[in-house]
């Protein structure tokens, strides 16, 4: 490991020449910045990426079913296993999906999926992202130049190649792919993760393409040519729910594709992931995810879930308010790290307010223990120190369901603090599944 | 796949428009620097030649600030960030390896800002540029696409030596390239100012200049 820190000065050097940035809006402007990488990496044994792989599988094949059976027939909430108050009031939730089977019955062809390891070596589930996770560009570019820039590195250890996820995002696409082009659709320039979308674009052969490239004519999506259009198969669309259709969702939407909706009822394109996934990926129905294991696949899930409460349930409600010092407590509404709070860090007084919030919108809460995660060991002007990180692994359905082998690891720069997103000034790493 | 959209087909253009304006800006100013070693440049000429804002208090100002800074619309920076605005967009099509000779020019410019003798660095923004030009002409396989951008610098380097009144000797040779990439894209130029250029001799007049600035800025609409 000491031949790739010596190489850290020409890693960063190499991720500046390729552009490795994500943006951020700070008082209303936008501004770019290099993602900070560590170049020490989370390395993780093959046997316990097997256990990891089996249980994230397993996670993905249920949240698939469960988004298939609350758009169609509801059994799981007929069966009183998840109440229907947390899939009809999920904001995830879109009435306009109702009963639409998309290509090959695929919802979440790519899915970002949260995970930590305890200091006990468990993994936990934090989160489940299936609507549009970002982040596998980062580690796929790094490890690209941290062969180049220490070869030696790469020959003393043997680590799974993460090389391939262009192909295998090729190969979702292709699978679902109604007819026509593969498109990557981004909000544009000034998005946060437009470095992915054109990276992505580059490496899985797709045209990577804006709004005003694209149209919809009798329920057929067409990329926009100086000669004939062209009609588009796939769309990978890193757009969020409501702003994809101006007609069908927010109508002030300029991101949008009009009848975008109307070409994806009719089956004439595959939109990569479906719209409506958000109804999955709720912080609330987190809670439900074992349950769902159980009930579509009768298997008891692999991978734990962080222990969660619901203050929805009164038992659990009980129990949030009574411990709410020694738990995190976060806003099902929010993402990207907002909306997390750590009860210890409340005064007295923001604590009871936070409790009375609870009281009159448990729906809106979960609470979870604080999990005591491993430290990573972090290169901090030339030092090593320890650091909070978490892993988004990435998981891939088409024809089949698969975990790419790598993932990316991101860290706090903050020693107080957990929160490890980029938006708020964590950095990141890359992923070895490191062979024996 | 073989055809472009609308926007790739603008973006290309002014890609190529964009690095050919840092170039061959900078090396026109580096004769001015030249000159500006043995007493006063002229700049509110160069502006006037240039149709941009006259807002600099002295030379020295205007020597730092249309260079290096980002803010002023018609600065150098603002060009290189132009550029890099478009490869990015372009990514997918002109690919990882030449976009990041884009990057090491904003790069290079944001290093080049804290010298004392700026010249120096922005000669490796000239290098860099010129890595760009041989980067993506080597490694884009699609005629169409590397004429487009060939294009939209063949444009700017006819607009700027007719505004500046640089190298006019060299105009009727810089037509006769453009017609030739033309003919190799699916660019379709306006008719009118086809003709001026067919028939332009290299010009003697300043109207005969801003003649053939006109047919060269309006020949095609992207």
């Amino acid at each position: 490991m000491k031949t790739l820190l010596a190489h850290t000065k020409e890693i960063n050097e190499q991720l500046a020449r390729y552009g490795v940035k994500f943006g951020i809006y700070k008082e209303g402007r936008f501004n770019e910045r290099l993602f900070p990488f560590d170049p020490v990496p989370r390395q993780i044994p093959e046997k316990d990426f097997e256990v990891l792989e089996k249980g994230l599988i397993q996670r993905v094949t249920a949240l698939n079913k469960f988004i298939y059976d609350i758009y169609h027939d509801k059994k799981i909430v007929r069966d009183n296993v998840v109440p229907e108050e947390f899939v009809y009031r999920s904001p995830g939730y879109l009435a306009q999906c109702e009963g639409i089977t998309p290509s090959k019955n695929v919802y979440s062809h790519i899915s970002g999926i949260d995970l930590v390891i305890g200091k006990d070596g468990v993994w936990y589930i934090l989160e489940d992202n299936l609507r549009i996770p970002s982040g596998a560009s980062y580690p796929l570019i790094a490890r690209t130049l941290c062969r180049r820039c220490s070869p030696d590195t790469f020959k003393r250890h043997r680590v799974r190649d993460n090389r391939n996820y262009g192909a295998l995002l090729k190969r979702t696409m292709d699978y679902v792919n109604t007819g026509g082009i593969n498109v990557i659709f981004t909000p544009g320039r000034y998005n946060a993760a437009y470095f992915e979308h054109s990276y992505l674009a580059e490496q899985a052969g797709a045209v990577l393409a804006e709004s005003s490239d694209l149209f919809v004519e009798d329920q057929t999506l067409y990329y926009h040519t100086g000669r004939d259009p062209v009609r588009v198969g796939a769309l990978y669309r890193r757009v969020s729910d409501e702003y994809m259709d101006p007609l069908c969702f927010e109508p002030s939407s300029l991101i949008g594709i009009p009848n975008l909706m109307e070409a994806y009822r009719a089956g004439n394109v595959a939109v990569i992931n479906a719209p409506g996934n958000g109804v999955a990926d709720d912080k609330g129905i987190y809670y439900f995810v074992p349950k769902m294991i159980s009930y579509y696949l009768g298997e008891e899930a692999i991978l734990k879930n962080a222990p969660t409460y619901l203050p929805y349930y009164e038992e659990d409600r009980k129990y949030t308010l009574d411990n709410i010092d020694k738990l995190v407590i976060k806003d099902v509404a929010e993402a990207g790290g907002y909306g997390v709070v750590f009860g210890e860090n409340l005064t007295q007084e923001q604590r009871e307010d936070l409790k009375n919030t609870i009281k009159n919108a448990p729906r809106r809460f979960i609470a979870q223990e604080v999990i005591d995660f491993q430290d990573l060991p972090i290169l901090e002007n030339g030092e090593t120190v320890e650091r909070k990180a978490d892993l988004r692994a990435f998981v891939l359905s088409g024809e089949d369901v698969q975990v790419w082998p790598s993932g990316l690891t991101r860290f706090s720069r903050n020693p107080d603090s957990f929160v490890v997103n980029s938006s708020q000034g964590g950095g990141f790493k890359d992923t070895w599944i490191v062979c024996q | 796949m073989d055809s472009l959209s609308v926007s790739k087909v603008n973006r290309l253009f002014w890609l190529g428009r964009y690095y050919e304006r840092l170039a061959t800006t900078l090396s026109y100013l580096w004769d001015w620097y030249d000159v500006m070693i043995d007493g006063e440049i002229d700049y509110p000429l160069f502006c006037q030649k240039l149709s941009i804002d006259c807002c600099y208090k002295d030379d020295k100002d205007f020597m730092h600030n249309y260079i290096f800074d980002g803010t002023n619309p018609d600065s150098l920076r603002t060009v290189a960030d132009a550029m890099l605005g478009n490869g990015m967009m372009l990514r997918e099509i002109i690919g990882s390896r030449t976009l990041a000779y884009l990057e090491l020019t904003v790069l290079g410019m944001k290093s080049a800002e804290s010298s004392d003798s700026p010249t120096l660095p922005l000669q490796r923004v000239i290098d860099f540029v010129m890595a760009f030009r041989g980067s993506y002409d080597d490694t884009i396989d699609d005629e169409n696409v590397r004429n487009i951008i060939k294009c939209g610098a063949g444009v700017e380097r006819l607009s700027l030596y007719l505004r500046l009144g640089w190298h006019l000797d060299a105009i009727e040779s810089e037509i006769g390239k453009l017609m030739k990439r033309m003919n190799r894209t699916t660019l379709r130029p306006s008719q009118g100012s086809l003709q001026v250029l067919f028939t332009a001799k290299n010009p003697k007049t300043p109207e005969e200049c801003k003649k053939l600035l006109e047919a060269a800025e309006n020949l095609f609409t992207v």
